[in-house]
């Protein structure tokens, strides 16, 4: 009977270190979001900054907090597999130059806005989604957003964000299996030149 | 009636098509593009314009419309929750329209969530034949309405006529004896997409901005927002599902 009892306390023991390690990387995870948020509005909310410092500013918040080369390889869809080394390198730096450019209007709009964590889940061995609430008071509009945080070696990296159920990741990846099929890949690397260039 | 009742409880336990956006032919893209740029004229000189003046309104004004809008929208929901089998979903709708309705002046306000009456599913007749296996067919771009498919597009039709609010207002059926006119229904109906387009100025103009093609764009953000409202999606372990094996792909 006493070794049942051991034998029971040992299984519920092992049960509960499991679940507070599960539940320990998603609240990293949830920190995560809210220091990466609050870094984020630092540089928004600073009026002094010129152009380039900001973009200089992102592209190290960027390096700290975001999976870029993930991203890039996400977008590339299918073409991953068929491009070369020397053509995934450039098209991963213009990416990373794009990303910045576009990520610094975007997230722009939201800096003077609240963001309030809901919850969070871990979907699979790497990655975990942080659902959050964004409140526009001028607006009077709350949006609903996710942040696909992925896990690796105990290191945390953003790689998606999902604004009301719609995910930025796919959508330019759709932009650009759209690009490739008509004017191949030559057309991504042209179009991310001309944007880097104008913007 | 039994035969159909079965028939649409068959359809709908036992259909669990995912549409993915890779898997809608674009079967006449230049006619869709050309389209598309008349939308975009339309919206830059019309729609947007409209919508800037809107949302100079005081957000508790806005706030009021937009309940009053989703109240009214949820006439069409309510037969398509049936439709689909949502049985429960609808007695909520029936039950939240008929509070706030009533103790909410016409909609304007929203007692029912302050009751605990929490909101259902948007639903529609496109997302009916959606569940009942009816597939998109060719990716399409409507005048002036934007991104659709024969699916939507025959959902729209469906809903104009399917809808209690349109047979109050403007349909051959009455529910005070009399007709209230073309002009409420239509007049709602703009409303509605005025409404719409005032949410969504900032992201709109962030799209136009950074987008390397915005047709894709436009397309992709239609077809995920449809896949998210016939699945039902709210939270994340709906969605996430079927977009994972793409990300085990990346290291």
């Amino acid at each position: 009977m006493i070794a049942f009892i051991k034998k029971f306390f040992f299984y519920i023991s092992i049960i509960l270190l499991i679940s507070s390690n599960s539940n320990s990387a998603e609240s990293n995870a949830e920190a995560f979001v809210l220091k990466l948020t609050e870094d984020a509005k630092i540089i928004f909310n600073d009026k002094s900054l010129s152009t380039e410092s900001r973009l200089k500013k992102l592209n190290d918040l960027s390096a700290k907090y975001l999976d870029l080369d993930a991203l890039a390889g996400y977008t590339l869809g299918d073409y991953r597999e068929k491009a070369s080394t020397t053509e995934k390198d450039i098209f991963n730096k213009l990416f990373r130059e794009y990303f910045i450019k576009n990520m610094s209007s975007k997230l722009n709009d939201f800096a003077d806005q609240e963001l309030k964590i809901v919850d969070s889940k871990k979907i699979n061995e790497n990655n975990i989604i942080v659902s959050t609430k964004i409140f526009s008071k001028k607006d009077a509009q709350e949006i609903a957003v996710d942040w696909r945080i992925y896990t690796k070696d105990s290191k945390l990296l953003a790689r998606d964000l999902v604004v009301e159920g719609l995910s930025l990741a796919r959508t330019q990846k759709e932009e650009f299996a759209s690009i490739i099929a008509s004017k191949g890949f030559v057309g991504v690397i042209s179009a991310l030149e001309n944007f880097n260039k104008s913007n | 009636m039994k035969k159909t009742f079965l028939i649409i409880a068959f359809l709908t336990v036992f259909n669990s098509k995912t549409i993915y956006a890779a898997d809608l032919p674009d079967c006449s893209e230049s006619i869709n593009r050309a389209v598309f740029s008349f939308n975009m004229t339309v919206d830059k000189y019309f729609f947007k314009p409209i919508a800037e003046v809107y949302n100079v309104l005081p957000v508790e004004i806005r706030s009021g419309i937009n309940n009053a809008l989703l109240n009214i929208d949820s006439t069409l929901s309510v037969p398509n929750q049936i439709l689909q089998g949502n049985f429960g979903e609808a007695v909520i709708s029936v039950s939240r329209f008929a509070i706030n309705s009533t103790i909410g002046i016409l909609g304007l306000f929203d007692p029912a969530t302050a009751l605990g009456i929490e909101k259902t599913n948007r639903e529609d007749f496109g997302q009916t034949l959606a569940v009942w296996g009816v597939g998109h067919g060719c990716y399409a771009v409507v005048p002036f309405l934007g991104p659709s498919s024969p699916r939507d597009a025959a959902g729209r039709i469906l809903g104009i006529y399917g809808d209690y609010f349109y047979m109050i207002s403007a349909g051959d059926k009455t529910a005070f004896g009399e007709n209230l006119g073309d002009t409420v229904y239509w007049a709602t109906k703009g409303t509605e997409i005025i409404n719409f387009r005032s949410q969504n100025i900032k992201s709109s103009e962030n799209l136009e901005k950074n987008s390397l093609d915005l047709y894709s764009a436009y397309k992709s953000l239609y077809l995920q927002r449809r896949e998210n409202l016939v699945k039902n999606v709210k939270r994340s372990e709906n969605q996430y599902g079927t977009s994972e094996d793409e990300w085990k792909k990346i290291r």
